[in-house]
């Protein structure tokens, strides 16, 4: 027995043996920083800006009603908007694209291991501003200088707003420096790893100029410099995108890959056209209006007026049955293959347009800027609403019907003229501000930057946007249950989640 | 056993001690202790073909040779053998009843046999004949009811359903509880490659254990805890189910051939209370495609403004009035006339099939002088009460034994096991969402389930992207499990005799268990109205055993024995999955990975190895006093670097204090007191932290929304797996405290078994949840501590032992109460499953596991607040349920009036609680009968305590009354309060009744009939449901239920030929 057992007791337990045996051959343990930095720009695209957010928050900012289960609930300020399980899965899902960016920028950095990497170093630090100022524009204070050592740290303090926005400046700041000096490391850039620009330093040095623009207009309220902030989202404006083919868009949908918006209501038909939207568009006589809504049969609705019978299937918002197959919904939520945008052009120029107002530059001189926001807002929103009537997943189960006419360049000046020119006229601010509103309406994941926009307006006294939800305004997100039920600290700060309703955020006058 | 022992000592001692002798003829009477013959008892002469029959008088006679051995043997006595010498030619001979179990002999850890009244532990046996009493195909099933201590909580009543057994309750919040199988000698898999993890979607999947025909079981003994199966080392620290297959041992004389065979069939054992009163639709509107059946009532529909026949409306405008009719779309969308006269459907109940269950099993075994063998084929064919469900499992199993010589002896053992099994959808998106949730007014079955020419596109009464159309979904979505698997062993034996008192014996033994199951997911084209998406997935797995004991045996005196046994064990593991995924087939009706628009594949290998050295020690005094004491040493590979080797001691005695003259009495015959320590590890599976392909879905997804790579180009990411490892990883650690006595009163008449145990786990190893903010989702590490208190009994009553009548029946009592004592700093509790919320938990203090959700709104004395309509209000998120029970309580009961035979099992659990999303739901849908009469009575009252807030701070007892008009906004309220949907889970079940007769018998043949019954509930505290259907093969299951495939009841019938 002994003869038997002996060689085997030297071979098949020894350390080495035993290591051999426990190998991982399914999976690196290291990667790459572009391989990384894919994901990071996948799921800030697909989760965090065109996800659950972006989904809830089109019931906020009325783009959309919520008529079915969670999203009913949240139009109708039931738990949802303090619940912590609600925004738990995106709260994660910002965390996860953090410490992905945080690896990018640190294997790129002195000492990682593909240092040089210089331009792959700035897209990291793009991706990791854009997605921490996502997290404190939500959520206020949060958990980050502790946060992503797990073995070390596993209840992260929360970070002041003010301190998280300074780190996004940064981050920024950093990466304009970084992006135009190259990729030097062996490994080489990202070339097609890099799913929005293709390795482009130079894009992703004007998308970081443009968040500048974005994020400097944030702070306005807490700014003592207000005029020196405002002439810089002019500037940095200007040296952003050019024109929409160079936006930071994310446009890998398509048969497989979903947009966010489309998955949602595709799975949960949570969705239902918002009357208040619609009587803005209606008072405007907005080109818009004939191409954005559908009924629940899928044809398109081209005579939405006050007193047409279909305007009866509009839900009220905030008082919609809940119901499904009912109301119209908007067309978008067939936009199957439409683009999320990171950061669109049309943003940029209502930021600029916005500035210039701000500063109290001629109306000659902003009308231009304006226009040029409203036809590139018009001409996003016709590629949405054109991908929804050649939806591949729509198609293949049954016929969706387009009943009008694509907008014309024609229709849009004529738009401008006669609805929005004598609008910006009477308000400058209120026309810019109701124009990018309805800009932001679409398949794009920009209602949260809406929600944003308002929050900030509101602040600053400036109530741009009627709503019509008669509910309580949220004035920002609860934090997600991973922490709350993990880390006390994240645990204290959100207490009842009753707060969402009385705090506002640092930047919109609140202080945390 | 004991037989089987004896017989093989005495023959042994035959084979050295007799040479050639005369024939004679002997005979004699058979009686029973109390002095009365006993007929039919089987007189053999062993090793050959010669027997007789005792007559009715008990009387025998038989030519034997001189120097031969007789064995005298009869159902409920113990064998007795003689010896022919060559003076007597008279044997009377007295059996002894088969009741007194504490001489049995009984097979423990690593296949040693012990007398029952040298264990110093609790073990249970189960009798082969127990298990299949009433045709359980399945074995975990099988014994519920039987044993104390264990507790089997079943997933549903489809054919190869998981169900998952836990021997004294929980040691892991995440990793595996399961026992670990023996099956003569071996170890083999018995959980599921697939775990429903922590999820509330998909189907369930089978455990490996359902690959073992009870049919083919001779007896399974549990070793219920730490001491018993600390031999075993880590795999069996929860407790072990020792199975002994048929074999020809100690079965001599000619080959004993039985034949069975039964039917059952099954129907659903229990349906919601629907109402018929409503129709389809919302605030008494009827709506074609609504989801609720908040519709005006069924008859108004004729009068319904824009379907409805009698009004002036589109569709009357362009096919004329239709009295008395209403214009339903989805008949049009058939092609079906689309003018159906009102009325209501019993949608659930047509759509269940009567399941039917086919065992046949042919089992042959012989003995012989020098050896034996044992041949079992068993084919079970079960079709389901779901349409397209069933399984189809066919087993066979040979083994023999050779003695090679006096002191060699060889043998083998070997399965072979093919099965396969379809399933269906039982969880959130499962098929019952839409058969329970059809309204009555909706022709379920009879409006076909796709449009007309386009079978692909779902037709049913709401809206298909997130829940399919059941009667579409069994046509086109597929759920398969198809395996194959060998199992078994081959061994050589030394033994020898070092000198008259001293006994030496060697064996080795390699096994192996190797499957490869098949698993297909597939959903069809129009799934969740896409174009479908198909999951092919295959895991190989070998795992080898090798096992070398030496066990020496020293009678030092008449009053001292001494045991001594070394051992090596070593485990080597391999596992390979091959995953393939396809999305998105090009055209319909193929609905096949070859005709995905997108296909991934992965792979994933697994290797593990044990090296096992171990050692038992055992002293035995007069029959009175029994010590032993095991260590074992495991060396793992799933555990990091220089952490990997742990030794685990146990120490137990065991007293016969009845031995003691002074306490000898008539009354309590036999008298044991025992107590052991023992402690036992878990390895953790152990990785360095490694990157993984990011993948999507979920949450509001219903597929599969992103998937790498990403675009034509290949473009794909690695990004860290959310699970991090701690390289500190040590191995949990049970510590496990054992006290129990063992008395026989009357020689048998009353036995009763007390066990108290307690169990520490330390160093629990789970994923502990990680804070989002830290990166990560969880971090595998050493991070809880839980205690368990169990108390068994078992109470065994004979009361009517001898003559026409026998009776008798036993109780096995369980309560098993887990605690968590301690998590991981910063954890507060442990999720395990279910939905955002509520979940399923473990939480510091509370008993294992609970339900946590959205609570009622309560005021600060815990008063349930209700609104200013009398709504109930959703408050805090916390534990809003417990889910162990109090206790089980299984009774069995035998009775035999001559030929007839009687028994029954019943099964009580009184207790716990369960997430029931279905019962809760189904309100909200408007469906049940509840919701019918709330909506149609004089107004009702929220149906729990509660009370309403008069002025801030004060309260008074709720006594508002919600009028019927909102009885709606009363479910919808209750639906957003997950706590409206926990529900007492107790329930009196029979678990099964069995009667048999022998309809004919002569000295050939011998033919039994039975008819039997299984999981009648008696009584539940929920009602409409099967209080043991729920989520999941891991351990959530029991706590979490939402659209599970409901709970069976089977009948059935069966013949058992014996030659």
């Amino acid at each position: 027995m002994g003869l038997l057992a002996s060689p085997l007791v030297f071979t098949s337990c020894s350390e080495d043996a035993m290591d051999r045996v426990n190998e991982n051959v399914n999976n690196p343990t290291d990667v790459q920083a572009k391989f990384i930095l894919t994901d990071v720009i996948t799921k800030t695209a697909f989760s965090n800006v065109g996800g659950d957010f972006n989904t809830y928050l089109s019931t906020y900012v009325e783009h959309e009603v919520g008529t079915h289960n969670q999203l009913w609930n949240a139009e109708h300020r039931a738990n949802e908007p303090t619940r912590a399980s609600t925004f738990n899965n995106v709260w994660g899902n910002v965390y996860s694209a953090l410490r992905d960016a945080r690896l990018v920028i640190e294997k790129c950095s002195a000492g990682g291991k593909q240092e040089g990497n210089y331009t792959t170093l700035g897209m990291g630090q793009v991706m990791a501003a854009y997605n921490l100022a996502l997290l404190t524009d939500m959520f206020g204070d949060a958990p980050y200088s502790e946060g992503f050592k797990p073995l070390e740290i596993k209840n992260p303090k929360l970070d002041k707003q003010e301190d998280l926005y300074n780190q996004v400046i940064a981050y920024l700041d950093e990466a304009i420096e970084n992006l135009p000096k190259g990729d030097t490391h062996g490994s080489g850039g990202p070339a097609g790893q890099d799913l929005l620009y293709g390795g482009s330093g130079a894009k992703w040095l004007k998308f970081a100029y443009g968040l500048k623009a974005r994020y400097a207009m944030r702070l306005l309220k807490v700014t003592s410099d207000k005029t020196a902030a405002l002439n810089n989202v002019i500037s940095d404006v200007d040296k952003s995108f050019q024109n929409a083919s160079e936006q930071a868009a994310f446009n890998q949908y398509g048969t497989t890959n979903l947009n966010p918006l489309f998955d949602f209501q595709w799975s949960r038909d949570g969705l239902a056209a918002s009357k208040s939207i619609a009587d803005k568009m209606i008072s405007r006589n907005d080109p818009r209006l004939k191409r954005n809504f559908m009924t629940a049969d899928w044809v398109q609705v081209n005579d939405l007026t006050s007193s047409s019978a279909s305007y009866k299937l509009l839900a009220p918002n905030g008082e919609n049955e809940q119901v499904q197959y009912h109301y119209l919904t908007s067309t978008f939520v067939f936009s199957q293959t439409a683009s999320t945008q990171l950061l669109s052009y049309h943003e940029l120029l209502f930021l600029k347009a916005e500035a210039m107002q701000r500063l109290g530059k001629g109306s000659s001189s902003i009308e231009p800027i304006l226009k040029a926001a409203v036809t590139a807002a018009i001409k996003n929103s016709e590629n949405s609403v054109n991908a929804a009537f050649v939806a591949p997943t729509v198609l293949a189960n049954g016929t969706i019907t387009e009943t009008s006419a694509d907008i014309t360049d024609a229709n849009i000046d004529s738009y401008f003229e006669n609805s929005v020119k004598p609008l910006f006229a009477s308000n400058p601010l209120k026309e810019i501000a109701n124009q990018k509103y309805l800009a932001f309406f679409g398949a794009s994941g920009e209602s949260t930057e809406m929600y944003n926009n308002i929050r900030l307006w509101k602040a600053l006294g400036e109530n741009w946007i009627d709503l019509k939800n008669p509910g309580k305004f949220p004035l920002r997100l609860p934090y997600g249950n991973d922490d709350t039920t993990t880390n006390p600290n994240v645990q204290a700060a959100y207490g009842d989640g009753q707060y969402v309703y009385t705090e506002n955020v640092w930047w919109a006058g609140g202080t945390r | 056993m004991k037989q089987t022992l004896l017989s093989f000592l005495v023959g042994g001692m035959i084979l050295t001690s007799v040479a050639f002798a005369q024939e004679k003829k002997i005979s004699g009477r058979v009686t029973s202790a109390d002095g009365k013959g006993i007929p039919g008892v089987t007189v053999v002469v062993q090793g050959t073909n010669q027997a007789t029959q005792t007559d009715a008088d008990g009387n025998y006679s038989l030519n034997v040779p001189a120097g031969k051995v007789v064995v005298f043997r009869s159902v409920g006595f113990d064998d007795k053998t003689i010896i022919v010498n060559n003076n007597n030619t008279v044997f009377n001979v007295s059996l002894e009843n088969h009741s007194n179990a504490l001489e049995e002999v009984v097979v423990t850890a690593m296949g040693q046999s012990r007398q029952k009244r040298a264990l110093s532990y609790a073990t249970q046996e189960v009798k082969g004949d127990k298990l299949t009493e009433a045709a359980n195909s399945n074995l975990a099933t099988a014994i519920q009811g039987k044993v104390s201590g264990v507790q089997v909580t079943p997933s549903s009543g489809m054919p190869g359903a998981s169900a998952n057994i836990t021997i004294r309750g929980a040691r892991s919040f995440t990793g595996n509880n399961s026992p670990l199988y023996v099956v003569d000698g071996m170890p083999i898999a018995s959980t599921s490659d697939v775990s429903t993890g922590n999820g509330v979607t998909g189907s369930d999947y089978a455990n490996k254990g359902l690959d073992i025909d009870p049919n083919d079981i001779e007896s399974i003994n549990i070793l219920k805890g730490q001491a018993a199966s600390a031999l075993y080392g880590m795999r069996a620290s929860n407790g072990v189910i020792i199975i002994t297959t048929k074999s020809g041992k100690g079965k001599q004389g000619k080959p004993q051939i039985s034949y069975n065979s039964n039917v059952s069939f099954d129907k659903v054992s229990v349906l919601p209370d629907f109402q018929t009163t409503y129709a389809q639709g919302s605030g008494g509107k009827y709506a074609p495609m609504a989801s609720t059946s908040w519709g005006p009532r069924i008859e108004e529909l004729a009068n319904d403004a824009t379907y409805g026949g009698n009004k002036d409306n589109a569709f009357t405008k362009q096919y004329g009035l239709h009295e008395g009719q209403y214009y339903v779309t989805q008949r049009a969308n058939a092609g079906l006339d689309p003018w159906a006269t009102p009325q209501a459907y019993n949608n659930a109940k047509d759509f269940f099939n009567v399941g039917n269950t086919f065992n046949n099993s042919l089992n042959i075994m012989q003995g012989f002088e020098k050896g034996s063998y044992a041949m079992s084929l068993g084919a079970t064919n079960a079709n389901g009460i779901v349409p397209s469900t069933g399984m189809d499992r066919y087993t066979a199993k040979l083994s023999g034994e050779a003695k090679l010589s006096d002191k060699f002896t060889t043998g083998f053992t070997g399965n072979f096991i093919h099965s396969k099994i379809t399933k269906q959808t039982g969880a959130n998106n499962g098929i019952i969402a839409t058969l329970y949730g059809a309204p009555a007014s909706y022709d379920l079955g009879g409006i076909p389930s796709s449009y007309l020419n386009n079978p692909t596109k779902q037709n049913t009464y709401r809206t298909t992207g997130g829940f399919d159309g059941v009667y579409w979904a069994v046509d086109n979505n597929k759920f398969s499990e198809d395996n194959q698997r060998f199992f078994g062993n081959g061994f050589a034996q030394y033994a020898t005799n070092l000198t008259d008192n001293q006994k030496l014996t060697l064996k080795y033994q390699l096994g192996v268990d190797s499957y490869t199951t098949n698993y297909t997911d597939l959903w069809g084209y129009g799934h969740a109205n896409g174009r479908g998406e198909v999951e092919n997935y295959h895991y190989s797995v070998t795992e080898l055993n090798s096992l070398a004991t030496a066990s020496y045996n020293w009678k030092i005196n008449d009053d001292l024995v001494f045991d001594a046994m070394v051992g090596n064990e070593i485990v080597n593991r391999n596992r390979r999955q091959d995953y393939a995924y396809g999305m998105n087939f090009n055209f319909p009706e193929w609905n096949n990975i070859n005709n995905a628009s997108s296909v991934t594949a992965s792979q994933s290998l697994r290797n593990t190895r044990t090296f096992g050295t171990f050692g038992s020690l055992a002293l035995a005094y007069k029959n009175m006093l029994f010590l032993n004491a095991t260590g074992r040493n495991d060396i793992v590979s799933s555990m990091p670097r220089n952490n990997r080797s742990f030794f685990y001691p146990s120490v137990s005695a065991g007293f016969v204090f009845t031995e003691l003259d002074a306490v000898k009495n008539s009354v309590l015959t036999m008298g044991k007191l025992r107590a052991s320590y023992a402690e036992v590890g878990q390895a953790g599976d152990y990785y360095e932290s490694y990157y993984a392909k990011p993948t999507y879905g979920g949450g509001f997804s219903s597929g599969t929304p992103i998937i790498y790579p990403i675009n034509s180009d290949g473009i794909t990411s690695y990004t860290p797996y959310t699970v991090v490892y701690d390289p500190n990883l040590k191995p949990q650690n049970t510590q496990a405290i054992e006290v129990g006595t063992d008395l026989t009163f009357w020689n048998g008449l009353i036995n009763l078994n007390y066990t108290f145990s307690r169990q520490n786990v330390k160093d629990q190893i789970f994923e502990v949840p990680l804070a989002a903010s830290t990166g990560y989702s969880s971090l595998v590490t050493n991070g809880g501590k839980i205690h368990t208190n169990a108390h068994e009994v078992t109470l065994a009553v004979a009361p009517y032992r001898s003559g026409d009548f026998k009776w008798d029946f036993a109780f096995n009592f369980t309560k098993i109460d887990n605690y968590v004592d301690e998590l991981a700093e910063g954890v507060n509790s442990i999720f395990m499953g279910g939905f955002v919320e509520p979940q399923v938990r473990a939480g510091i203090g509370e008993k294992f596991p609970v339900i946590y959700g959205v609570s009622y709104l309560r005021n600060a004395a815990g008063q349930i607040v209700v609104d200013a309509d009398g709504m109930p209000q959703a408050g805090e998120e916390k534990v809003i349920g417990k889910v162990s029970p109090d206790f089980n309580l299984g009774f069995n009961t035998n009775f035999e009036y001559k030929k007839i035979r009687l028994s029954a099992v019943l099964d009580w659990k009184h207790g716990g609680q369960m997430y029931h999303g279905t019962a809760g739901i189904l309100d909200y849908y408007g469906v049940t009968q509840k919701s019918a009469d709330f909506r149609g009575g004089d107004g009702f009252m929220f149906e729990v305590p509660a009370v309403k807030e008069v002025s801030p701070g004060v309260y008074e007892k709720n006594d508002i009354v919600i009028d019927p008009s909102n009885a709606f906004d009363y479910f919808n309220a209750k639906n957003s309060i997950s706590e409206s949907s926990i529900f007492g889970t107790s329930f009196v079940k029979l678990r099964e009744v069995a009667v048999g007769y022998p309809v004919y018998q002569n000295s050939k043949i011998k033919v039994d009939v039975n008819a039997f019954a299984r999981n009648i509930i008696l009584w539940s505290e929920l009602k409409g449901y099967d209080p043991e259907v729920s989520q999941g093969n891991t351990n959530m299951s029991g706590a979490f239920e939402r659209f599970s495939l409901p709970g069976t009841s089977s009948y059935g019938l069966g013949v058992n030929i014996k030659f």
